[in-house]
């Protein structure tokens, strides 16, 4: 039954013409940026480390901002239409149709993440970063765009209409993305400082410094992720304390 | 006459030297740039700069603070060393007649270019400011991207989409047809 909630994900999300014009965006915008590494005098003084750490940040804002605007309007949206009731009718698990639509909203993070590996491949060649760019995609970006999405997700179950779900969830994202819009002086000091050092997003950010330009190992990168770990725990349960809640109720 | 010329010549004269000398006031506090001298180097490399600032006067000067200026020779700007991760200053406190502190800054060059180093101290206490002497910094690109592989992976990836669009255009209109 997963197996066929994620199929429909795909088929609606990534498949459709709808999917496959938005990725194509997506694409042009990646080329765009590529081409300013090497087109663009001022931004062609960046080092090899710093292209691909700006690179990656692209990336991961893209992809993340993508997959939780579609998990914020998974389920709520399902209940707008009328037809989570039939849903929750078909002899499954609410777990398998919680996941299915996870699952469905992470598949787009997970292509663009694919379809960012050629370039990351051309603009990382001769640094043997390779396997760091690997696991900053796949392992730490992965955690953080799944936490996020999981937050959209449960907020889907939570509102009962999708404008509000989306809306609330970029909120949320607006808020810990904060310390992106703060001076250096704000960043530094009080409530900015406080913000900047337990966001998520700001931890997998500055992450892409430490991984590419200062070179941290592995068990370096963990410890300095312990904010984005524990948020990602806080994440799922939230997810989990979501799906009780899950009503029958239509949308508004 | 010609004597009344050169006494106001003379008069004149003394008057700017004493100007110039009124305006050359003793510097307050000094800035010697230790380390480093000269650096050539690839981008992403650590430097400590030393410093030693030293307060020049009979007095004590309270909260002292030394901190980099980076000057980008080739787009003729200062540099913004947030990207640098040497925004900080370094805050000496207080400084006894003549006496002098050696301080490290830390600062990482990202960006490839040419620029001046030096380093600046100064004190909530005095509007004077001293600098030390500038050393040059050539950052030198160690870039290994192929624009040719860029270009194909910038041309063949939306190429590639627009392709499976142009395919999902075409399938749905025959599926029209048949119907």
């Amino acid at each position: 039954m997963l197996r066929y909630l994620v199929q429909k994900e795909l088929r609606e999300q990534i498949f459709s013409l709808k999917g496959v014009i938005l990725l194509t965006i997506v694409a042009l915008m990646f080329s765009g940026l590529s081409y300013s590494f090497i087109g663009i005098k001022e931004v062609s003084s960046f080092s090899q480390a710093s292209v691909i750490g700006t690179f990656m940040k692209v990336v991961l804002g893209f992809g993340m901002l993508m997959s939780i605007i579609v998990a914020a309007s998974s389920i709520a949206s399902e209940k707008e239409q009328g037809t989570l009731e039939s849903l929750m009718l078909v002899p499954m698990h609410q777990r398998t149709l919680v996941a299915g639509k996870w699952i469905g909203a992470m598949a787009i993070w997970i292509v663009i993440s694919i379809m960012a590996i050629p370039y990351l491949l051309v603009l990382g060649y001769g640094t043997g970063l390779y396997g760091t760019m690997l696991l900053y995609l796949f392992g730490f970006a992965t955690l953080a765009t799944g936490a996020f999405t999981a937050v959209a997700t449960g907020l889907s179950m939570l509102v009962q209409s999708s404008r509000n779900a989306v809306m609330l969830t970029i909120a949320l994202f607006l808020i810990v993305a904060l310390p992106l819009f703060m001076g250096t002086t704000f960043k530094k000091t009080g409530f900015g400082s406080i913000i900047d050092h337990s966001s998520p997003l700001s931890t997998v950010i500055n992450l892409t410094k430490e991984l590419f330009l200062n070179k941290w190992t592995w068990g370096q990168a963990m410890l300095g992720s312990l904010s984005l770990f524990v948020f990602a725990v806080l994440a799922f349960l939230f997810l989990r304390y979501a799906m009780k809640k899950l009503s029958l109720l239509g949308g508004e | 006459m010609n004597m009344k010329k050169v006494l106001a010549v003379t008069f004149f004269f003394l008057m700017l030297c004493g100007q110039s000398v009124q305006a050359a006031e003793p510097q307050t506090l000094s800035v010697d740039l230790l380390s480093p001298n000269e650096m050539n180097s690839a981008p992403g490399i650590h430097v400590n700069v030393k410093a030693k600032v030293t307060n020049q006067t009979d007095q004590t000067i309270q909260d002292v603070m030394a901190y980099i200026t980076l000057g980008n020779l080739s787009k003729h700007m200062t540099v913004n060393l947030e990207d640098f991760s040497a925004d900080q200053a370094v805050v000496i406190g207080t400084l006894k007649a003549n006496e002098s502190k050696t301080i490290e800054l830390p600062i990482q060059f990202v960006y490839v270019s040419e620029y001046y180093l030096y380093v600046t101290a100064m004190s909530s206490e005095l509007p004077v400011i001293s600098s030390s002497q500038a050393v040059p910094v050539h950052i030198v690109s160690n870039s290994h991207i192929n624009p040719t592989a860029i270009n194909t992976v910038m041309i063949g990836m939306p190429a590639l989409l627009l392709l499976i669009i142009c395919g999902i255009v075409v399938r749905r209109y025959q599926r029209r047809k048949v119907i």
